[in-house]
């Protein structure tokens, strides 16, 4: 695993096969927590992402850098592992423009967070096509968790870009699900 | 998604992105210029970047208020969690019991939840089990905000609330709330069906408000008023569910810019994330009343975005557009509700139902502040259905359901006469007097201990009205059927038993029966050793047991409790037997046995309490000299409160001798509102309350006190000609006319109740029927000018309209000087001589009793407003202590 992080300092593209390992850490990890930790224990998306890397990573031999492309490649997990539940959950996306769809009396909130993932996932599959930088700074800033230095340099580009790729991103993503933008006042 | 690379963006949107950041941050009013600069000759770019620009805003606002919360702001970790955990175990996989809690059938599922009915275990008793979703309580906060606002909605105690019974986090981090289980639909399910008939509506409205106004004087917004949360519970009224749960859920609910829960029944202010009031819970409530009527929901776009642009600026389709035969009022009480601007909806709930009610008429109004909302001249009861909103069969339920079974029965009545409202919403019993299995005496001393501690104990229940002993004496379900006595009573729910004492040992018999059906809603026997114990106990384990049954909510302990032994046991009770029957003979056998009780127990605070109130009526009847046993009471109950500080007898007591002694008006006021808040059915309490409040001069408010108390007691004359009196003074003669020909048939031998008849029958113009019973009246044995000089005053008046102008000066006559000098005013007053009256008034001395008949009685409306005549009405407020420059008593 450290050897993989390693080659990940040359070779960006090896963060991709980063994210196996993780996501099965992650899944593992979800599911345990919730099935046996004590009532009133946090599950923070963060707080796993942290266990998992300590559990795959010998932190003691790895940068900021490093861990930076660890967290990238844990967010993509996580985003993941989120997805895979919330299929195999059957969820129906509601498709676009569909934001702030109500509950019908049947639908449970979890339901509605389960479509609301897949409509941001199908989203930010459209945004990548269009700049895939962009949908990796949402991938980190949302699903890890991600401070905008850490985006920064697991990305490897300056924080101001990250700044304005999260600012649009959102604008962008925010239309795309149908959100009702106001005038300002 | 693997295989796209963090590269540089392509294209239009590289041409985009550039401009985007070029623009993004520069001031608002610079923008416009270079955007149009840079975009000239491509209007689709600048078309898109102006949405995205307004997007950037419109999240960079919300980021501002509530950051971290808006728009991808965080990762809901507790629904994430829900999500992978849910899913895993294939999402329906729900365990076979929580805590202590069985689950059966699934009940219903709804946005916050699954429903189930379930079986508590330890308490042997069906419940509907929410299972509440993990993440309102993932962390250590979200858990102590959700036992927080979950504490302060299980402290809600309304009949149209749902009565929770327990809220927590099971033992596998789940919440959930355990309410009590109403076999029923819900308004959702009953809309399924189509709009709701008119009627059906306005109660199932009622019911709704009754229930928000309780919870919004609590300080509790609902926030999720809408069919699916309203329950049509079979024979138990509306219930409001699943109060303060969105407010728990409420700050977990906004994910991706977004909050669950369908925004049909959502306010405008709710729909832009602001804090709400109660106001909200009215909006919501509007567009619940509006689908009922018109069987489809007054804001129903297709799709959210359109939903809430509807909601914020839309009004909706006129009701009657779609329902014609919707009372106009009612539309228009509709439309209020559904003001876009909050300030100009009702500003509570209790006005919303006070329109109502004025609209449906003959109803009661829920407590104390909604009485204001009745002006005099409209004065509720029947009187005011018939000006009401046109609609008289809402009258006719009121006329015909109540009353008359039993008086036909019973030889008193030979007509319809109006009885109090049958209440379908607040659950009433009737508890018939225990028969007693013992040889000997009927009923014995134990039976009628049970029987009177039965209706102690359950009179203190909120929201349960219980008749009162007066009004069941000498009742037994066997001899009449038990839908006749129900009936007749006004009741629900009747309770009836049996008590047996043999070889030391007391067996007691207890059912619970509904009349509609004669079947038996609950029934337990119980065996005990014979001890003063035992005889409290098991009344005390009745009571808990029907006020579960009937709503779940269990009476207050016995406040007076204090070990006895089985001689005083007795002694008080045959006090207590003798007090009610109020002649001299049964109030001072009364005191003998309360005297009694005390040599044994002298700290024995009922006994105290029935000592006090026993020497006070001695007073009040006449039957003693006030100064010679009103001192004695006050010691009395002074006792019996430092013994027992919440017993409403006490109270009661308390507040009659400070009218019959020190004439401290608001100091009496004060103790009965305690006695009442104490048990609601305390129908002396009521009676005595209102009263009071007719002679300090707040007619309006002494409204519902009197109809509490005659739905207490309907049978008794007393409470009757009070209520007669009522009406007669807030101008509604007609209503006044029932219920003191009512009050006349229960105690044929009162002349006083004769002359209110009389009274009505000439203020109505009806001078031929006035003479005829007040002849009548006094042909009573014993009547004489002197001992009743009103009655000679008021049949002159009758002769006199009637043009026998000679028999009336007869009449008049016969009353000497020795009359007192107000009764011979009262007669100049009403012939015109508005002198003469002032005159005689001014020779009379202030005698506080008469402070109503002052006030309202319509004999001196001549005179009313004369200097010297307003001048005494001073004195009368400073003779019971209100007035005199200082504000009037809250």
């Amino acid at each position: 695993m450290t050897a993989l992080l390693d080659a990940s300092h040359a070779d960006p593209s090896a963060r991709e096969e980063m994210v196996e390992p993780v996501y099965r850490e992650l899944k593992r990890m979800a599911s345990r927590q919730l099935a046996r930790e004590a009532p009133g224990h946090t599950f923070q998306t963060t707080a796993l992402v942290h266990e998992a890397y300590i559990r795959l990573v010998d932190a003691t031999r790895v940068d900021e850098r490093g861990r930076a492309y660890f967290y990238a490649a844990a967010a993509q997990a996580m985003r993941r592992v989120l997805v895979d539940h919330a299929r195999r959950r059957g969820a129906q996306k509601r498709g676009g423009g569909q934001v702030a769809e109500s509950l019908t009396p049947e639908q449970t909130p979890v339901d509605a967070f389960a479509g609301e993932l897949l409509d941001l996932h199908d989203a930010l599959e459209r945004l990548a096509e269009r700049s895939p930088r962009q949908a990796r700074v949402v991938e980190c800033r949302y699903f890890g968790g991600m401070s905008i230095p850490e985006t920064a340099r697991a990305l490897e580009v300056s924080p101001r870009t990250v700044k304005y790729d999260w600012a649009m991103a959102r604008a962008w993503l925010f239309r795309a699900l149908g959100g009702e933008a106001v005038p300002a006042p | 998604m693997s295989g796209s690379e963090a590269g540089p963006p392509t294209g239009d949107w590289g041409r985009l992105e550039e401009l985007f950041r070029r623009v993004v941050e520069l001031p608002e009013e610079e923008r416009a210029g270079v955007l149009s600069d840079l975009t000239r000759g491509d209007p689709s770019l600048a078309a898109e970047l102006r949405d995205l620009l307004q997007a950037h805003d419109t999240l960079a606002r919300a980021d501002a208020t509530a950051p971290d919360k808006g728009f991808l702001g965080a990762l809901d970790a507790g629904r994430a969690a829900a999500l992978v955990e849910e899913s895993r175990s294939g999402g329906a996989g729900e365990p076979d019991s929580i805590g202590r809690y069985r689950l059966g059938e699934r009940l219903g599922q709804g946005g916050m939840g699954i429903v189930y009915r379930a079986f508590d275990s330890r308490l042997e008793r069906d419940v509907a089990l929410k299972l509440l979703p993990r993440w309102l309580a993932t962390d250590e906060r979200a858990r102590k905000r959700f036992s927080r606002e979950a504490r302060a909605a299980s402290a809600l105690d309304h009949p149209n609330i749902a009565t929770i019974f327990e809220i927590d986090v099971a033992d596998d981090g789940r919440p959930y709330i355990a309410m009590a289980y109403y076999p029923g639909r819900t308004v959702a399910q009953r809309l399924e069906e189509g709009a709701l008939d008119v009627d059906e509506a306005v109660r199932v409205a009622e019911g709704m408000l009754r229930g928000l106004e309780a919870a919004h004087r609590a300080g509790i917004v609902h926030r999720d008023v809408k069919p699916a949360n309203v329950m049509q519970a079979e024979e138990r009224g509306v219930k409001l569910l699943d109060f303060g749960v969105a407010k728990v859920a409420g700050s977990a609910l906004t994910r991706l810019g977004t909050a669950p829960g369908t925004p049909a029944y959502m306010s405008p202010e709710q729909t832009r994330g602001e804090e709400v009031d109660e106001r909200s819970d009215l909006w919501s409530l509007g567009v619940v009343l509006y689908e009922m009527l018109a069987g489809r929901r007054p804001f129903s776009a297709q799709g959210p975005d359109a939903l809430i642009h509807q909601i914020r600026h839309d009004a909706p389709t006129p009701l009657r557009d779609l329902r014609p035969e919707v009372p106009a009022p009612l539309a228009s009480l509709v439309e209020r509700c559904l003001e876009k601007e909050p300030g100009s909806r009702p500003s509570s709930a209790a006005e919303v139902l006070a329109a109502l009610s004025r609209g449906r008429g003959g109803r009661l109004p829920v407590g104390p502040e909604a009485v204001h909302a009745f002006p005099p001249g409209n004065a509720g009861g029947v009187y005011s259905a018939v000006r009401g909103w046109g609609r008289p069969v809402w009258i006719l339920p009121g006329l015909a359901a109540v009353g008359l079974s039993w008086l036909l029965a019973s030889g008193v009545a030979d007509g319809a006469g109006p009885v109090g409202p049958a209440s379908d919403e607040e659950p009433s019993i009737a508890i018939l007097p225990f028969e007693s299995l013992d040889p000997g005496q009927e009923p014995s001393t134990y039976s009628r201990g049970i029987h009177d501690d039965l209706i102690t104990r359950l009179s203190s229940v909120s929201g349960l009205r219980v008749t009162s002993r007066r009004a069941v004496e000498g009742l037994r379900g066997d001899e009449r059927t038990m839908a006749e006595v129900a009936d007749a009573l006004g009741v629900r729910w009747v309770l009836e038993g049996s008590v047996a004492s043999s070889d030391g040992g007391l067996r007691v018999n207890a059912r619970l029966v509904d009349p509609r059906t004669e079947s038996q809603a609950w029934a337990r026997g119980y065996r005990r050793s014979l001890t003063a114990e035992s005889l409290q106990e098991v009344p005390g384990e009745i009571a808990t047991e029907v006020a579960l049954t009937l709503d779940a909510r269990s009476p207050s302990p016995d406040p007076g409790s204090a070990p006895l032994d089985l001689a005083t046991y007795r002694s008080w009770v045959e006090g207590r037997a003798n007090l009610e029957q109020r002649t001299e003979a049964g109030l001072r056998r009364g005191v003998e046995g309360f005297r009694e009780a005390l040599a044994r127990t002298s700290d024995h605070a009922p006994s105290w309490a029935g000592l006090s109130e026993a020497l006070a009526l001695l007073a009040n009847y006449g039957y003693e000299a006030p100064d010679a046993v009103l001192p004695e009471a006050r010691e009395a109950v002074d006792r019996a409160l430092a013994l027992a500080p919440e017993l409403a007898d006490a109270h009661a007591s308390l507040g009659l001798l400070l009218q019959l002694g020190e004439r401290d008006g608001p100091a009496s006021l004060e103790a009965l509102r305690r006695a009442l808040a104490l048990e609601p059915s305390n129908a002396r309490a009521a009676l005595w309350l209102g009263n009071l409040l007719v002679s300090l001069g707040r007619l309006e408010d002494a409204r519902v006190p009197l109809l509490r108390a005659m739905e207490v007691d309907p049978t008794s004359p007393v409470i009757r000609t009070s209520l007669a009196r009522w009406y007669q003074f807030a101008d509604s003669q007609e209503v006044a006319l029932e219920h003191a020909r009512l009050a006349a048939r229960l105690a044929p031998s009162s002349p006083f109740v004769h002359m209110v008849v009389g009274e009505l029958l000439r203020e109505l113009d009806r001078p031929g029927e006035a003479q005829v019973v007040l002849e009548r009246a006094r042909s009573l044995p014993g009547m004489n000018p002197r001992g009743f000089p009103g009655l000679w005053v008021e049949l002159a008046l009758a002769y006199e309209s009637l043009g026998e102008v000679e028999r009336a000066e007869a009449l008049l006559a016969e009353i000497d000087d020795r009359t007192p000098s107000s009764v011979r005013a009262a007669a100049e007053a009403s012939r015109g001589h508005g002198e003469e009256a002032l005159a005689l008034l001014a020779a009379s001395p202030v005698v506080p009793e008469f402070a109503g008949v002052f006030r309202y009685h319509h004999v001196w409306e001549p005179i009313r407003q004369e200097p010297a005549f307003q001048e005494m009405l001073a004195q009368y407020d400073s003779a019971w202590g209100i007035g005199g420059g200082s504000a009037p008593p809250p």
